[in-house]
């Protein structure tokens, strides 16, 4: 019994492994990238133009990106990858911003144009011995992997010899290519503003410093010139021009393919009533103490009246300012403190007074004065004093951790080379921001920060904080001495007050269970009379068929909805109240690289 | 052996584990390049404009030991690092997600064993006919089904179909706010206990009630394993000499099988049960996932994903500890259910 | 051989083995067959990705075109389960085969051995039972890029040590019997001893458990894929294939089964394979043991 066990189980076995061995999927796993040899680049094939690869500064002949953004399908892009909800941009300056040019070239995909320039490409070499490269994407982002494949298909149908192979890799290792090794042929990512001025998306797209382009190996010291001086151009009509002119430009370098702009929407039940949208406010529900909500009837239950519940995915970072640079924190922050002034509603470049009743700006001295509002209390019952504002933006300034927004106080107060506390001194910091009377008193680099520095005292970073309160819990004490203990932190742990937060907001922090949600009570002695929900409550619920359930039983006021889930909640409008064809202040693009592991753009 | 110095030897060894297991992930970690390990600390394009200062910050382009020792005398002094994905230390993470966890885990775990048992039992006893047939069938259809679907599917039916009868996540809004607030004390974490603790009905029931999908998706999925497993052990030791001897001695069919097959058809069963509470533990990531219950295993996935290596670590120190003292107890039960195997004996 | 004939006659007879035979026989064809039952289109690079047939992201149902429909981003589901049948069985049998062949040898010299060699083994494989698997899964993908190779060595190297642990617990059990003592007595060598006397009658539980586990693999790399972490997207694998489908499962208020195509087809793929295979493990336990088969 056992010799004809054992012969059956070891005769079983190998069959087993034969089999497995003849349906081997093994060596054709693809887009393996190629055994490097002598190019730098796994990507780039054998680093020559032979037909096997593609030379390091491939990218740097202006025939080559033209015709690469002729031969990108846009239309199908937008349709099919998003859903219809984008539109094509020409440069990287999108609809709502100021400086916007509605008249921008753009590209179209053509095919006769692309053979055009791919043919005078490189002297007409690429055109004969042909190309192969490999496009990365981050894994588990499909519209990223669409425009890849998009490209690849366009370039293929334009020459065979052009072969593109796409691969995806974790979005961590994609960074660290694009602003480390460099070794990607091309990269994608997207943008989102700090604030809506034409400036802020130029810079990181085309300045020899630009958060892009200084990785891309793009720009010099003219372009920034021009740059700069369309950004400090008082005259607004020849400022205009001069955006126009920058747009232009992009459009005739092509370091990149512009994709589209998004086009967003919001899914609220039928209870919520006084939503309004404004592109730049980063809170995804809008301004919650404009809103109400009420039993309306229809076909979603009313629950859990005067709580609104917000689900969505992404946890926040902390609930300190000066930390915060992403939408889900500020819009925690924007509820518990208060800025000085914030946009009127809709608009981007009209404010309305919030902790500053009223703010005038003297040309000669560069001196814009805020007059800071009595009799507001902080939920702790300290009072609001000028102090508590002067000592909120020198905190900032002296924390300026790493990756922070602090660079768009220190810009405007100190001047363009001024990036952070580095390259100052606590003294000049001091004297940007002084106390005077009942007034807070800013200087200003420019007079051409106006507008911009109105709209950077927008931002949750710059919403204020209590000076008493801080101290107390042992935070900065306002002196230089103590600076050490708080510059350039590398955890939001490392500061006091990133959990504990006191505001003069409509609202006050009640829990924060990390990872999971975060609820927020009324503040009783709101300055500006009732607060319309009683708890504001904001959950982190990554699965998306949760959220739509939630929304659909009441559960929950507002979810967020993905773009790629609008056609799929089409089926529910009539229960729901849909916001639609909201623009969105963001592109998405394709960046060459100008040298594959090459140096960086100088200056 | 004594089971007092083997437990301590036992334990003793926990430190080479643990070793061996950091030296194990840190190397994973080592292949990467400088360059990619700092892009897993930073979270904005713009912190990459100094790399090399960056890179020495962290000390990345040190040698391994040199790293890895920075990390032992952190850890010896207290410090498991910062968990990014969470923004809390390390060390308040993990207790900060174990015990949702371990409220699943307290549910599922007895529910899937005593089932596995009693359904392989019967099974076996009533072999071929359609009593062991049609268990075999539904316990198999429950396994083979993936996690995510039968989640997702009982999420649609129970809570979408049936207009919000049995909820995702633990608890709802207004017991929320309930056990947030000032008068309910949270002892343990756990919310079915705490309720017991508290003398609060409601936020128990309410508990329970959000239990009922990610249980039943964590039963369904195990007792098929246990079932299996128990049937077959059990007919193996069915037929051994000394079931054979209780029958001709005249003993009733009950008691033969309950008394005398079952104890050594256990032996199996143990070994997965231990496992099993462990794995549970461990996290069952997916079913943590759907239904909004944040524990360890979704706190760990996170990290995974996000390259988070701190909390990495943490995890697997503290999963490292767990799988030890699991395989401890395993190996003491073994001797307690059969006589015959001796702790850790050579052959006489 | 009437051994043969006897161990058919028994697998034929019970009900549940002759269907998980014919499930695996068929899904052994269809993994034979795959080019002709679903084949390539012309110019198509690499036969294990799924073509496209457009890029928007909402499945289609089925049509003429597409006999199971698409998924989300326009990959033909029936392309997609044909050929994900040869990833199964690729990522199944290897796997398997690989963690049963280091599980029995490490298994078999701790139990048989005891002492020493039992205690370093152990403790190597509680090194690698402590490894959280997840996490041991993502850095592997991670290192090596999202693909199935690194799902198979992630799988290999977190589930052998069950094995080890197993056949160890066994062989404890076995060698304390009689028919060891008398071929020792006899002066038959340790190996002799292993592999003809203690391994055979020690290795059922494993064996049935090498049967589920084919499934369990199955089924573990589709949810590495659910994860974010399996094959890349639009790979012929029915993890991925089901992962697509993760978004779509709760269909609109007025008709919630709208993509069902999406959900149910891979997943009713997975599900018969691996039912397949716990029936066919069953139905060796129930042959492979001497002492039954006389009953």
């Amino acid at each position: 019994m056992n010799k004809r066990v054992t012969k059956i189980g070891w005769i079983v076995l190998a069959a087993l492994l034969c089999l497995s061995l003849v349906l081997v999927p093994g060596c054709t796993t693809p887009a393996e990238p190629e055994p490097p040899g002598p190019a730098c680049s796994a990507y780039i094939g054998s680093g020559q133009l032979d037909g096997e690869g593609i030379p390091p500064d491939f990218f740097s002949d202006l025939d080559v990106r033209i015709g690469c953004c002729y031969a990108f399908n846009y239309e199908t892009y937008i349709s099919d990858a998003l859903n219809g909800q984008g539109v094509q941009r020409g440069s990287p300056v999108v609809d709502g911003l100021y400086g916007y040019d509605p008249d921008a070239s753009m590209y179209r995909y053509d095919l006769t144009k692309a053979e055009y320039h791919l043919k005078k490409a490189w002297d007409g070499e690429l055109w004969e011995k042909g190309c192969k490269f490999t496009l990365l994407y981050n894994a588990g982002n499909l519209p990223r992997k669409t425009a890849c494949e998009l490209l690849a298909e366009g370039l293929a149908k334009v020459n065979a010899k052009f072969e593109v192979s796409i691969q995806p890799l974790a979005w961590p290792t994609i960074l660290g290519k694009i602003f480390g090794t460099r070794d990607m042929a091309l990269f994608q990512v997207g943008w989102l503003p700090d604030y809506p001025h034409a400036d802020n998306f130029i810079v990181p797209f085309m300045h020899s410093t630009g958060t892009f382009s200084h990785w891309q190996g793009y720009g010099d010291a003219t372009l920034d010139a021009e740059i700069a001086a369309a950004f400090q151009e008082t005259n607004l009509v020849q400022q205009q021009a001069m955006y126009d002119e920058l747009q232009k430009r992009y459009y005739d370098d092509a370091p990149g393919i512009v994709l589209a702009q998004p086009i967003v929407r919001r899914y609220f039940t039928q209870h919520i009533d006084g939503f309004y949208y404004n592109p730049i406010e980063s809170s995804y529900a809008g301004r919650l103490y404009d809103m109400s909500k009420s039993d309306h009837g229809g076909l979603v239950p009313y629950k859990n009246d005067g709580i609104f519940v917000f689900e969505t995915i992404g946890d926040i970072y902390s609930l300190d300012p000066a930390w915060i640079y992403d939408t889900a924190s500020g819009m925690q922050v924007g509820m518990i403190n208060e800025q000085l002034l914030y946009y009127d509603r809709e608009a981007s470049e009209t404010f309305q007074p919030l902790l500053a009743t009223s703010w005038a700006f003297d040309a000669g001295t560069l001196e814009y004065r805020f007059t800071i509002r009595e009799g507001v209390k902080f939920s702790n019952g300290n009072d609001l004093t000028p102090e508590d504002v002067e000592y909120t933006f020198e905190r900032a300034m002296c924390q300026d951790r790493p990756g922070g927004p602090e660079w768009m106080f220190f810009q405007p107060l100190l001047g363009g080379d001024v990036w952070g506390y580095d390259d100052t001194t606590f003294a000049d910091i001091d004297a940007a921001v002084e106390v005077d009377g009942n007034d807070v008193v800013f200087t200003l680099s420019g007079d051409y920060w106006q507008l911009p520095f109105l709209q950077v005292l927008s931002g949750q970073w710059a919403c204020i904080v209590d000076k008493e309160y801080c101290i107390s819990i042992g935070d900065w004490d306002g002196t230089e001495g103590d600076i050490a203990d708080f510059l350039h932190p590398q955890n939001p742990g490392d500061i006091p007050y990133y959990d504990v937060p006191i505001g003069t907001g409509p609202w006050k922090l009640n829990v924060w269970d990390k990872g999971i949600e975060i609820i927020l009570d009324k503040n009783d002695t709101y300055w500006g009379g009732s607060v319309p929900f009683d708890q504001v409550i904001t959950k982190v619920v990554d699965e998306w068929s949760s959220r739509k359930l939630s929304l659909l039983a009441g559960d929950a006021d507002l979810v967020y909805v993905p773009a790629s889930r609008f056609d799929e909640m089409d089926d529910e409008e009539s229960r729901l109240q849909v916001y639609k064809n909201l623009p969105s202040l963001s592109i998405d693009s394709f960046f060459f690289n100008m040298i594959i592991c090459g140096p960086t753009s100088e200056e | 052996m004594e089971l007092r110095s083997y437990i301590i030897r036992r334990l003793l060894l926990l430190i080479p584990v643990l070793f061996g297991v950091t030296v194990f992930i840190f190397g994973i970690t080592m292949l990467f390049s400088p360059i990619e390990r700092v892009s897993l600390y930073v979270t904005d394009a713009r912190q990459f404009t100094n790399i090399p200062a960056l890179i020495e910050t962290y000390g990345l382009d040190q040698p391994f030991f040199v790293q890895y020792g920075n990390w032992i005398s952190q850890v010896f002094s207290g410090n498991l690092g910062w968990s990014r994905v969470v923004g809390m230390p390390v060390w308040d993470a993990i207790w900060h997600f174990l015990p949702t966890t371990l409220e699943l885990a307290m549910f599922a775990t007895p529910i899937i064993i005593l089932m596995g048992i009693f359904l392989g039992t019967q099974a076996a006893a009533h072999k071929d006919r359609p009593l062991d047939h049609g268990t075999r069938v539904m316990a198999i259809f429950g396994w083979s089904l993936p996690t995510f679907w039968l989640g997702l599917i009982l999420l649609m039916v129970f809570y979408g179909y049936f207009r919000g009868l049995l909820p995702p996540s633990r608890l709802s809004v207004p017991m929320e706010l309930v056990v947030h607030s000032a008068d309910f004390i949270r002892y343990t974490h756990i919310n079915t206990i705490d309720a017991i603790l508290n003398l609060n009905g409601a936020v128990f029931l309410d508990a329970l009630r959000h239990l009922v999908l990610p249980v039943i998706t964590l039963t369904v999925v195990q007792v098929a394993f246990i079932m299996r497993l128990m049937r077959s052990s059990m007919l193996e030791s069915l037929g051994k000499g000394y079931v054979l001897t209780a029958r001709a001695k005249g003993l009733a069919e009950r008691v033969v099988i309950n008394k005398h097959a079952r104890r050594n058809a256990l032996i199996p069963v143990i070994t997965v049960g231990g496992y099993l509470f462990a794995a549970m533990v461990n996290g069952v990531v997916i079913t943590e996932t759907i239904f909004t219950f944040k524990g360890i295993g979704w706190w760990a996935w996170q990290a995974a994903v996000r390259l988070d290596i701190a909390s990495v670590l943490g995890f697997a120190l503290f999963n490292a500890v767990l799988f030890v003292l699991v395989n401890l107890v395993v190996d003491i039960l073994y001797t307690r259910v059969d006589p015959r195997v001796r702790l850790g004996g050579v052959m006489q | 051989m009437s051994d043969w004939k006897l161990m058919v006659r028994q697998l034929v007879k019970n009900p549940l083995s002759l269907a998980g035979i014919i499930i695996i026989v068929i899904f052994a064809f269809i993994a034979i067959f795959a080019p002709l039952i679903a084949p390539t289109p012309e110019g198509h690079r690499d036969p294990y990705m799924i073509p496209r047939d457009g890029y928007s992201a909402t499945p289609r149902p089925p049509s003429e075109e597409h006999i199971f429909g698409t998924t989300e981003g326009q990959y033909d589901i029936f392309y997609g389960v044909i050929w994900g049948t040869r990833s199964a069985f690729h990522v199944g049998l290897v796997v398997i085969g690989i963690v049963l062949v280091t599980g029995i040898v490490l298994g078999s010299l701790a139990g048989y051995f005891g002492g020493l060699v039992d205690e370093i083994i152990m403790r190597i494989t509680d090194i690698f039972l402590a490894f959280p698997p997840l996490i041991l899964a993502m850095a592997i993908v991670a290192a090596m890029g999202p693909s199935l190779k690194s799902v198979m060595i992630a799988l290999t190297v977190v589930s052998w040590p069950s094995y080890a642990r197993l056949i160890r617990g066994d062989i404890l059990q076995v060698r304390e019997e009689d028919y060891i003592e008398a071929s020792r007595g006899i002066g038959a060598s340790n190996f002799r001893v292993i592999i003809r006397h203690a391994l055979p009658n020690a290795i059922y539980p494993t064996l049935v458990m090498a049967s589920l586990d084919i499934g369990a693999i199955v089924l573990a790399a589709a949810a590495l894929s659910f994860l974010g972490l399996g094959a890349p997207e639009g790979y012929a694998d029915w993890g991925q294939l089901t992962s697509f489908a993760r978004n779509w499962i709760v269909g609109s208020s007025t008709n919630p089964l709208k993509y069902w195509f999406a959900v149910t087809i891979p997943g009713l793929f997975i599900l018969f394979f691996v039912m397949g295979w716990n029936l066919l493990g069953d139905a060796f336990r129930d042959i492979l043991d001497p002492r039954l088969a006389r009953r």
